[in-house]
């Protein structure tokens, strides 16, 4: 189990970065946060999705790479974590990898893959295309309780939601 | 024929929920993950959010009695329950949320306050007629009712 909420917001507090909004979550003892679950499979979704909810996730299900997007298009700024099966099929998964890498608006949001296989070279693939992380399923508790923290793994010159910071 | 007519009561609940604005397209999403292996998936999923928000409530309900008023920690917990409705497809919930975040915005306590009590009645309502909904469903019996209104 991560640490006391009042541990992680000081942790954070020196995080480069770091905002106070996000610190106020975490003094919530919420470990939590909006996921945008995409999975083809309805089993799979339902497992994911249940074990999510034990997290303590608000997680919204999709079905394609083209439900994902048009959700995005509508809410990326409330959308925190990725989380999406590879078999989309795959070419589908990649060209969503490269579509949110190069959108602005998208780009921040921390993609997290998972998949049946652990073919090396899918795996990869992920990766370079600008995913996280990649999970093996079965999804287990524990992966799923830390996916929360790749929302705080931004990039010193973001505005520590992982915005580009484009003011002048 | 007794079936058919609870079978078709609650279709029309459903569509009733969507017309008035209660339920959008996510709440299909939902429904669309239930099957043989998994009947009462969608009651289930209802169920924990009525839970979840209930207590997210509750914590708002909590912060906004202290003083001082602390915005921030009153929208941070409020953007939870919008993601929570977002997720099954609360509409109305959500927009209310929202609302109540452009209040917590300008600092604006009547307007947060408002929008908390427009907030837990739709939420009520939302149970009620959810309730009635899973209620009717489970009386008409194991008949596939994942339907959508032609077209949609």
């Amino acid at each position: 189990m991560v640490g006391g909420g009042e541990g992680i917001a000081l942790a954070a507090a020196a995080a480069p970065g770091w905002r106070w909004e996000e610190g106020i979550s975490s003094w919530t003892g919420a470990r939590s946060g909006r996921i945008l679950l995409c999975d083809g499979d309805a089993t799979s979704s339902r497992e994911a999705l249940r074990l999510l909810c034990n997290c303590s996730y608000q997680a919204t299900c999709a079905k394609s790479p083209r439900q994902v997007i048009n959700i995005l298009n509508y809410e990326s700024s409330e959308i925190d974590i990725i989380l999406a099966e590879v078999d989309l099929p795959v070419t589908k998964c990649f060209r969503m990898l490269k579509y949110i890498a190069r959108n602005t608006d998208l780009r921040h949001i921390p993609i997290i893959m998972m998949s049946n296989r652990d073919e090396v070279s899918v795996v990869v693939k992920c990766l370079r295309l600008g995913a996280a992380e990649y999970l093996v399923k079965p999804l287990r508790t524990n992966e799923l309780l830390n996916l929360w923290t790749h929302v705080w793994r931004r990039p010193a010159e973001t505005d520590g939601k992982g915005r580009y910071d484009d003011s002048p | 024929m007794e079936c058919y007519n609870l079978q078709r009561q609650a279709a029309c609940l459903k569509r009733s929920l969507f017309d008035q604005g209660y339920l959008d397209e996510q709440f299909y999403q939902i429904e669309d993950l239930q099957d043989e292996a998994s009947p009462n998936f969608t009651e289930e999923v209802v169920s924990l959010f009525f839970k979840d928000s209930a207590r997210l409530m509750t914590n708002i309900e909590q912060a906004m009695e202290k003083n001082p008023r602390d915005f921030n920690r009153w929208d941070a917990h409020m953007q939870q329950l919008k993601g929570s409705c977002s997720s099954i497809g609360a509409s109305r919930m959500k927009n209310e949320c929202a609302s109540f975040r452009n209040s917590c915005r300008d600092e604006n306590a009547e307007g947060c306050m408002r929008s908390f009590q427009k907030l837990k009645r739709e939420h009520g309502v939302l149970r009620q007629k959810l309730e009635s909904y899973f209620q009717l469903l489970r009386q008409a019996g194991p008949f596939e009712t994942a339907t959508r209104p032609g077209g949609a």
